[in-house]
């Protein structure tokens, strides 16, 4: 590795926290994090905009372990010894150009709602490619796909539609309340960025529980959806598959959660009182994201329960385009079994379930992973 | 060491069948919740938690269960050592004091 990679990691790290710091302001991470070079880290947020602030958080209060998770690629990359002897404005201007560099590939669209919300979609490629739409559950950043995005923008061109609730801009609790949460919205959501960018015969993502709004918009507008796949989906199959232990705990906390601001504050504490496990290393800034505040929580579980809740059966069943269903037969969140249903009940469903891999290896967009969409789009029917 | 069944009624808000002064009772409870969140039927007051798989969301749905069922606040801050059933009990706080407010706004 040289300096400039080191460079480059340090930035994709603090990037990592972009759009949560322009949702919620300044967040305050662990010291531990900025210990080997503050300076370094200190300049590359000042370049990226990223109001990120350090501070020892065992100093009597409890430890919030969603920071020390948030923080843990901050803290890794600006451990590398690649960094020493480097001069943080170095650091800093390379930042800004891996900005600009990424500024220039994407696109951010905000689509206004009839019932108040707004909806962000991020979009790269040439306008004129071929369109692959991502679905991706609830309150998650578009930085979640960024290797998809990487590895697909040559030929296609690649929307990220993020949920309702999950803009990137201040949004106070009120505006959230406004507007409506229910899953129909959200499936909505999708079909109006479709229309308002003028896609045609799009190939729609689901991601985990974004299959959700993918099977919904299939279903509802064949018109303007050529094929869809699922990913690893995370959806309600009623009784007809199994679900995990992740599942049901996700499931019946975030339904909780989703009662009020209180309930969801309350449950919040509990879940980040310890170590947050299952959160892997590189992408777990990201996933971890909406448990950062409770406002941000109260939101992922208002949404994502209602998705939950939504079964898909029928929708699933009246689909008439060409799927491709994907999980892997040890996937230790989302049960293989709700793939292999979902598969079964969609019409002609394609069905590829891979010996091993981790949930969230669909959002690294993995050779094999990469390797089965290119030949699904090469021949979808 | 008494064992009170966890009856799954978890929609009940109040159900406060246990008191801090009950602790053979509140672990029992305790451990009935844990069976059922870990799945583990054989799983004993003493056994740790973690090494039957319980992760942060089942230790965070234990301890929502207990609150709505049980009327306690189990703090995981309070537990040194192993997450045990027993050290849970033991790491009961007042009665529901910060228990799910559910259904209010």
């Amino acid at each position: 590795m040289t300096a400039a990679t080191a460079f480059d990691e340090l930035t994709d790290a603090i990037l990592q926290l972009d759009g949560l710091t322009k949702q919620v302001g300044p967040v305050t991470l662990p010291a531990e994090a900025c210990d080997r070079r503050p300076d370094t880290v200190a300049a590359v947020c000042r370049e990226l905009e990223v109001p990120l602030r350090f501070a020892h958080l065992s100093g009597g209060a409890a430890v919030d372990h969603s920071a020390v998770a948030l923080a843990r690629k901050i803290g890794s990359a600006q451990r590398s010894p690649k960094l020493t002897g480097t001069d943080p404005r170095d650091a800093a201007a390379a930042a800004g150009r891996r900005r600009q560099a990424e500024a220039a590939r994407l696109r951010t669209h905000v689509v206004a709602r009839r019932d108040g919300a707004t909806v962000t979609a991020v979009d790269t490629g040439h306008p004129t490619a071929p369109s692959v739409v991502l679905s991706l559950p609830g309150l998650m950043s578009f930085r979640l796909v960024l290797p998809w995005l990487a590895r697909l923008r040559a030929h296609r061109r690649c929307v990220v539609v993020l949920t309702r609730g999950s803009s990137e801009s201040r949004e106070l609790p009120t505006d959230f309340d406004g507007y409506d949460h229910g899953f129909d919205h959200q499936a909505e959501d999708l079909l109006a960025v479709v229309d308002r960018l003028g896609l045609e015969a799009v190939h729609v993502m689901g991601m985990c529980a974004g299959a959700a709004a993918a099977v919904a918009a299939a279903s509802r507008r064949p018109d303007r959806i050529a094929s869809l796949s699922l990913w690893h989906a995370d959806v309600e199959l009623a009784d007809d598959a199994a679900r995990t232990d992740h599942q049901l705990n996700l499931r019946e906390l975030l339904e909780l959660a989703a009662q009020s601001r209180d309930t969801a504050e309350w449950i919040r504490s509990k879940l980040v009182s310890g170590p947050m496990t299952g959160v892997p290393g590189g992408l777990g800034p990201l996933v971890v994201r909406p448990y950062a505040t409770t406002e941000l929580f109260y939101r992922y579980a208002t949404l994502t329960s209602s998705t939950m809740r939504w079964d898909c059966r029928a929708a699933a069943a009246a689909i008439s385009r060409p799927c491709l269903v994907v999980s892997s037969s040890d996937d230790q969140l989302a049960h293989p079994e709700g793939s292999r249903r979902l598969a079964a009940v969609v019409p002609g469903a394609r069905l590829a379930e891979l010996p091993s891999g981790h949930h969230l290896d669909v959002f690294r967009a993995t050779p094999a992973h990469v390797g089965l969409l290119r030949s699904f789009l090469d021949r979808p029917g | 060491m008494s064992r009170v069944p966890y009856a799954g009624n978890h929609g009940a808000k109040h159900a406060v069948i246990v008191n801090l002064d009950a602790r053979p009772e509140l672990t029992g409870a305790v451990l009935g919740i844990a069976r059922h969140v870990v799945g583990a039927d054989a799983l004993d007051a003493d056994d740790d938690l973690v090494s039957h798989g319980a992760g942060s969301l089942a230790l965070a749905r234990i301890i929502a269960i207990a609150a709505l069922e049980l009327g306690v606040d189990l703090d995981l801050g309070r537990v040194s050592g192993p997450l045990t059933p027993s050290a849970l009990a033991r790491s009961a706080r007042s009665p529901a004091a910060s228990r799910p407010n559910v259904g209010t706004a």
